[in-house]
């Protein structure tokens, strides 16, 4: 093909947020390098469909033919495990020929270096043997985890060695004033590969006004408002559980509560939430635009993931941030590196009633803050100068 | 996982193929509790629909938006484009080795796209059923067939292929014959009858509540990328009609913005009700009468609600609409309204003797509602494939 085209990987499963901050690079690659044309490849039903693609940008989907249900630790997800075996070897296989085909003059892999389930690591080899990408770029966020959890997994998948061999460049989708990602997790240093911290990527313009989101949800445009996110939705129950329980009851009468449960929640979660949440004189909601959500919003309250702490902080919010507790600790450790520099305030979900009310009531008194630590469209034009720069 | 269906449609932004294909795939899937099946396309329109865990679709990279290039590098561009969907779709025939592949429309697909996965198909499974779904009508006969043999498909039709499915009826439509199948290709066609599904999105009476009380007029261009024209017409024509009779617009999902402004002035001008999207069949069902292009789907829809929509086919380089137009008109399916010489007075007077009519064609026998005889002929091909069951 030719040398003005961007090859991009983005992992997802069933959420948006890989596939989005790929789409805001694509966008960037077309601002500096408008003959450029991008590929985005990924497993995600969604994102074709919701996101409308820059242009000159074209997705392609990949099959999974793993079945949605509940996983060992009671989570409705998607099981990767439970997939006949000829799919995961044809993901692998049209990874392969896409870059055999394209022979990009970039490519750009978001977050995991191996893809899921390692899908891309012979498409990699085979790329760099012979040739076939200019350059071979991973754009990871700010925070996989625990640095200890981080360096053990990567030792035992792989990854260490995959970002040395294969890799020419790691961008990193945050700010080392945050947190320092290079150094926790050795990039640099233990593990030999070039790092450049690009700062967060993100979608930064809503969609809807403020009156239309207030309009779509049905309230009165003086009525304050607080939107509860939880993430993808498959364990946001006890936290949208403790809101309803903890800070409902302790809100002014003019400030309406939005809950949004994530498309993933199981149905008998959600049946229960819909009840107490009717009960409670709140909306429910399985999934909004949540860019407009929290620019319309006075207080937000959600999970530590990438996307939902970086589209309320930058909207000038000091979210109440309540992170999953996973095996990685991404979320808690992204809460605690943003709460350190005043940005969020990190809460235990053990103990949401210590202190849940408190941060909404703070954010609704003191309002919001005019500015932005953030700058993505200088963040995503600096990942595509990288790119095809 | 035992059977593997592979199926090729081959829309882009269209919907028709898309429709037909979910609609036969979903009765396939209903019969065989061990059947997959993988739609290949262009669109990501199947991310909309919910055909459960056994349905999963391939979505290949399209044409990147159009631009200011040089021709020449367009061509490059286009063939390039071509050129990694049909390694993609080989990939993914030789991993799937499925047990039968359905080719939509164009029996090696478009521009040959799926030759060679019909291969990497036959070498990965020798028992593979190869299949092609033949619409009623392809496109002008003369160029069609000279089409089909200057790039082997009648060859293959007759040497690779096992059966044709012909998805209309004789009676309306004499494929085999207007395409002057030769004698062992037509050996192996059989007619299924018009393929539509029975189930409608939208309520009739939420419909009808829309626009309120008194004869309805339906005007629907389809996926709307072309029928702004068709609308401007229907409006002018109902504000002759106005206000005995009430106009409802459906603009389709792919109607480009920019037209929207002023049909929703000419909707405003014909007292008419303009909605960008709206279920089709629930639209018919609540009409009186039906304003329409020639595509195959809204006229196998009209035939199943035993309406005589009035079709104003498209024009343009494609005969397909018009010769189905014709054929639908001969048999008193349908008044045939060609767009060249179309006035609103014209259109109202078709409009007002259809309102006034009260034989309602009964074209049951033509139809193949949800797919299910088509699906009973897949699997008896199925059978041959030498699946265990």
């Amino acid at each position: 093909m030719s040398d003005q085209l961007v090859a991009m990987y983005a992992q997802n499963g069933a959420g948006l947020g890989h596939f989005q901050r790929c789409a805001n690079v694509a966008e960037a690659v077309g601002k500096l390098k408008p003959e450029a044309r991008v590929v985005i490849a990924s497993r995600s039903f969604w994102p074709a469909v919701t996101i409308g693609l820059p242009e000159r940008t074209e997705s392609f989907k990949m099959p999974v033919f793993a079945p949605v249900g509940v996983d060992s630790n009671g989570e409705q997800r998607v099981l990767l495990d439970e997939e006949p075996a000829p799919f995961p070897r044809l993901r692998s296989r049209l990874l392969t020929v896409l870059l055999e085909e394209m022979r990009p003059a970039a490519l750009l892999v978001d977050n995991e270096p191996r893809g899921l389930q390692g899908e891309l690591v012979e498409a990699l080899q085979a790329a760099r043997a012979r040739g076939l990408v200019g350059r071979v770029v991973l754009g990871m966020r700010d925070i996989r985890g625990r640095p200890e959890h981080v360096a053990r997994r990567w030792g035992e998948e792989g990854t260490a060695k995959v970002l040395e061999s294969l890799y020419d460049l790691v961008l990193i989708y945050g700010d080392p004033a945050i947190y320092d990602t290079a150094s926790s997790y050795g990039l640099g240093t233990q593990i030999k590969v070039q790092t450049e911290a690009v700062g967060y990527v993100l979608r930064s313009t809503a969609a809807l006004s403020t009156e239309a989101v207030k309009r779509e949800l049905g309230l009165d445009c003086s009525q304050r408002l607080v939107a509860v996110t939880a993430g993808a939705g498959a364990d946001g129950a006890s936290l949208l559980e403790g809101y309803l329980r903890e800070v409902v009851p302790r809100l002014p009468s003019d400030v309406a509560s939005v809950l949004v449960t994530g498309p993933m929640m199981n149905a008998p979660q959600l049946q229960r939430l819909t009840e107490h949440a009717a009960a409670s004189g709140c909306r429910l909601l399985r999934s909004f635009d949540t860019v407009s959500l929290v620019h319309a919003a006075d207080a937000v309250v959600c999970r530590g993931g990438y996307n939902s702490v970086c589209e309320a902080v930058h909207a000038g919010h000091r979210p109440a941030v309540v992170a999953r507790r996973t095996e990685s600790g991404e979320q808690e450790t992204r809460a605690t590196a943003f709460a350190r520099l005043d940005l969020v305030v990190a809460i235990s979900e053990d103990h949401l009633e210590e202190g849940l009310a408190v941060a909404v009531l703070e954010q609704l008194a003191s309002g919001r803050r005019s500015t932005s630590p953030f700058t993505p469209e200088a963040s995503a034009a600096r990942a595509a100068a990288a790119l095809v720069g | 996982m035992v059977e593997t269906i592979l199926i090729y449609a081959q829309d882009n932004r269209g919907l028709g193929h898309i429709r037909r294909t979910t609609t036969i795939a979903r009765a396939v899937l209903d019969a065989r509790p061990q059947a997959a099946v993988l739609l290949a396309s262009k669109s990501a329109w199947p991310a909309k629909l919910n055909l459960g865990d056994r349905f999963e679709f391939l979505k290949l990279p399209g044409q990147f938006t159009a631009n200011a290039a040089p021709e020449g590098e367009r061509q490059q561009q286009v063939e390039s484009v071509r050129g990694l969907r049909r390694s993609l779709l080989r990939e993914a025939a030789h991993a799937l080795a499925p047990s039968l592949v359905l080719m939509d429309n164009e029996p090696l697909g478009f521009g040959s796209e799926m030759d060679q996965a019909l291969d990497a198909a036959q070498r990965a499974n020798p028992d593979t059923r190869l299949v092609f779904g033949m619409r009623d009508v392809v496109d002008d006969p003369d160029e069609t067939i000279k089409r089909w043999e200057q790039t082997g498909v009648l060859d293959a039709l007759e040497k690779r292929f096992h059966r044709v499915l012909i998805y209309g009826h004789p009676e309306v439509v004499d494929s085999a014959v207007m395409y002057r199948l030769p004698e062992a290709v037509a050996a192996k066609a059989v007619y299924t009858g018009y393929v539509c599904s029975t189930t409608e999105d939208a309520d009739p009476r939420q419909v009808r509540g829309l626009v309120g009380e008194g004869p309805l007029v339906l005007v629907t261009a389809g996926g709307g990328q072309d029928g702004a024209p068709l609308l401007r017409a229907a409006l002018a024509a109902a504000a002759l009609l106005a206000p005995k009779v009430r106009m409802l617009a459906v603009a389709g999902p792919f109607m480009p913005a920019a037209e929207l402004p002023a049909l929703l002035t000419a909707a405003t001008l014909a007292g008419a009700v303009l909605c960008s999207q709206l279920d089709v069949r629930g639209a018919i069902a609540a009409s009186n009468a039906v304003v329409c292009m020639g595509g195959y789907n809204t006229l196998a829809e009209a035939m199943l609600l035993r309406r005589r929509p009035i079709v104003v086919p498209r024009t343009g380089h494609k005969q397909e609409q018009l010769l189905r137009a014709q054929a639908f008109a001969k048999r008193g399916l349908a008044r045939c309204l060609p767009f060249d010489g179309l006035t609103p007075e014209s259109l109202a007077g078709e409009i007002a003797a259809e309102l006034e009519s009260t034989d309602a064609p009964d074209c049951g026998r033509y139809l193949d509602r949800d797919g299910i005889r088509t699906a009973g002929l897949l699997i008896g091909e199925l059978a041959q494939s030498g699946v265990q069951t």
